[in-house]
């Protein structure tokens, strides 16, 4: 724990030094890297009630509640990013968790199994779209003696469905004040529905003004926002990253950065999270860029202060995860036009049902549209699963075929 | 002016060498070993120590293979899928399929004259590939060259359940131990890397009516794994003389028109 804590403390001091030094500038890479790092410190002070939850679980409740919450992808980025998460993982697996499971959820159990920080008081598991992080976490409130709250998702979209959805949250939020002994209040909550709808309102301008050719975003820049800021959604930290992130672009249309994009890709589900230059190589080297990511886009209409719990629900269901796989294909390719990209590379994570189980029908899906798709295999969290050159052979080779199919001059050609 | 493409891969470092008129000049094949900075010197010392006049031509590298960035004076660095279609296209112009088996990699190319049109690597491990084939040849107690041999001495095949180095080679040794005879296990291998590779082959070409196949790579030169490749997909497929050399011969090839072409353009990547 305490290595872990010395890494978290030492970023927050770093970041926050550089942002006082930095004045008024945007930095919203800063800020949002200061916001997961003051987030993950939270969910390690023994003294504060937090909730591990499922990817559809909205956090707007927890936080209109006052209990930090994460997914445990939350927690093993954290360990992977710091260079942490291999003790954690070798943890899980001497307690029986199968070393071809997602390294994501091992990393959790394993703080879990390890005593490496201390447990969460509430598990909040969701049945969609990620049933093997729903099996995460009731092991994990398990080995605790503990018993998850399960938020069954139905994967079609319709009015039965969203009440059913409906009234799980209302559930939810009785079970969280059962265990943290704290209410929510109307108005905290509406609060947090209008907070959201503020930061959302600034993600879509953001992720509109990331459409342009060039990017005005370099490849490593938005990384993990998408995934990671619902965690505050509801508060003004979120809206804070999302205002700088939209403060930033707009002074980049100003002065519109020098690029050497040649190449612009969409990357699917998550980055890799541990240390690794192949994505900024990629761009210095080829010129390719990825300007889009699968999870940096807003697929929610806004929530409805009148109806919050019901528009949560909604949310929840018409998210691209939610359903068969087509739903998600035609997000992808709503993507790939709205983006004008030229190839799309799969991560396929390692133990991912959406990852490496829907693999194929991605592909096809893309495919049938002309869409060029590379698919990889990797563990993002797991950096001993993970053979560098061959990654980069792959990543090399896609870029290269692409630039061969853009038929580009002789004079880029190899 | 020579130029000459070299392919460090994790078994061979293979160097080719080729004139201002794209002409075949030299090969030349050492052991990458432990240490490919030695290698990489060893087979461009014997490429050009091969050419026949003696030339002391300048010499442009392009490089490719894992070590591809470990060449300290080449004019880029090209990923193999690339070279390999560069060469087979130079060599088998009609291929529209490519199958290359090296010593940790496995690929299906789809290739347009020469421009990749899509490719599939095996995935995670390195089962199906040379260092397979050499340590089930060294569970066989026989040298990886005496494959295909015993290969084309029955025409019984055993069945192999596990494509896991360290699973087949004890599978290996309970044949051997049962009395299965070394040929039919040596066929069941080659049947067994057939069908895993004939899977890429599919991950880019789901109908192969109307492809023209080749295969390149040093396992190419084991007429055994061809003929069970070729029998898994029920096509023929053609072997260039010097499989082992097509992917440094793609890399010379791309060097030359690299350096014809502009000497002052931007590089694909250095």
């Amino acid at each position: 724990m305490s290595q872990v804590l010395a890494y978290l403390d030492a970023t927050i001091d770093g970041l926050t030094a550089k942002l006082e030094a930095e004045g008024k500038a945007p930095n919203p890479r800063k800020r949002f890297a200061l916001a997961a790092m003051r987030l993950a410190r939270r969910l390690c002070d023994p003294e504060v009630v937090t909730a591990w939850c499922g990817v559809a679980t909205p956090f707007e409740l927890l936080n209109a509640m006052g209990v930090p919450a994460c997914y445990p992808e939350f927690i093993g980025g954290v360990l992977a990013s710091a260079g942490l998460v291999v003790p954690t993982l070798e943890a899980a697996e001497q307690c029986g968790y199968s070393s071809d499971s997602c390294g994501y959820h091992r990393a959790a159990l394993g703080v879990i199994t390890s005593r490496l920080l201390p447990p969460p008081r509430l598990f909040l598991a969701t049945s969609q779209p990620c049933s093997a992080g729903m099996y995460a976490l009731e092991s994990a409130s398990r080995i605790l003696g503990r018993s998850p709250f399960v938020l069954h998702v139905p994967t079609d979209r319709s009015e039965a469905a969203t009440s059913y959805v409906t009234r799980q949250l209302g559930r939810l939020v009785l079970h969280v004040s059962a265990i943290t002994g704290r209410r929510l209040a109307e108005a905290d909550l509406a609060e947090a529905i209008l907070a959201s709808n503020r930061t959302r309102a600034s993600l879509v301008e953001v992720f509109e003004r990331c459409t342009d050719v060039p990017s005005p975003i370099r490849s490593t820049e938005l990384k993990n926002l998408g995934i990671v800021l619902p965690l505050f959604f509801g508060t003004a930290e979120a809206e804070t990253v999302a205002g700088a992130w939209l403060d930033e672009l707009r002074l980049r249309a100003e002065r519109p950065p020098k690029t050497g994009e040649r190449l612009r890709l969409l990357w699917l589900q998550n980055r890799l999270q541990f240390k690794s230059k192949l994505i900024e190589d990629l761009e210095t080297d080829y010129g390719a860029v990825i300007v889009a990511d699968e999870f940096n886009d807003i697929t929610w209409p806004p929530l409805d202060p009148e109806n919050p719990l019901q528009s949560l629900a909604e949310r929840i269901l018409f998210h691209p995860y939610s359903g068969t796989a087509e739903v998600r294909i035609a997000h992808l390719l709503d993507l790939v036009r709205r983006y004008r990209v030229d190839g799309v590379i799969n991560p396929c994570h390692f133990g991912c049902k959406q990852g490496t189980g829907s693999r194929g029908l991605i592909e096809r899906g893309l495919r049938r549209a002309e869409v060029p798709v590379l698919n990889l295999e990797v563990d993002c969290i797991d950096s001993r699963n993970f053979s560098e050159g061959q990654v980069r052979t792959r990543l090399q080779a896609f870029v290269e075929l692409l630039l061969q199919r853009r038929e580009l001059s002789a004079e880029v050609l190899p | 002016m020579i130029y000459l493409g070299l392919d460090i891969g994790s078994l061979t470092c293979d160097a080719v060498a080729i004139d201002s008129e794209g002409r075949f000049l030299a090969g030349a094949v050492v052991p990458t070993g432990a240490r490919n900075l030695e290698a990489i010197a060893r087979a461009r010392t014997e490429v050009l120590a091969a050419l026949d006049p003696p030339s002391t031509a300048q010499v442009v590298v392009v490089s490719t293979g894992y070590g591809r960035d470990r060449v300290a004076d080449r004019l880029a660095a090209v990923t193999e899928i690339t070279c390999h279609a560069e060469g087979i296209a130079d060599l088998l112009p009609r291929t529209t399929l490519l199958i290359d088996i090296g010593g940790q990699d496995s690929k299906a190319i789809r290739l347009d004259a020469g421009k990749v049109l899509d490719f599939a690597m095996n995935d995670k491990c390195a089962a199906g590939t040379g260092r397979f084939l050499e340590a089930m040849a060294r569970a066989l107690e026989i040298e990886v060259t005496e494959l295909q041999d015993l290969d084309a001495a029955t025409t019984s095949t055993s069945a192999l359940s596990s494509m896991c180095t360290v699973f087949a080679e004890s599978e290996v040794v309970s044949l051997l131990a049962g009395g299965t005879a070394v040929p039919s296990i040596v066929r069941g291998l080659h049947r067994a890397i057939a069908v895993r590779t004939a899977g890429l082959v599919r991950r880019v070409a789901p109908s192969l009516t109307g492809l023209s196949i080749s295969m390149s790579g040093g396992v190419a030169h084991n007429a055994g794994v061809v003929r069970a490749l070729s029998e898994e997909l029920g096509l023929p497929i053609s072997v260039p003389p010097r499989p082992d050399l097509v992917g440094a011969l793609g890399a010379a090839l791309i060097a030359r028109r690299r350096h014809l072409g502009s000497t002052s353009s931007r590089p694909l990547r250095t």
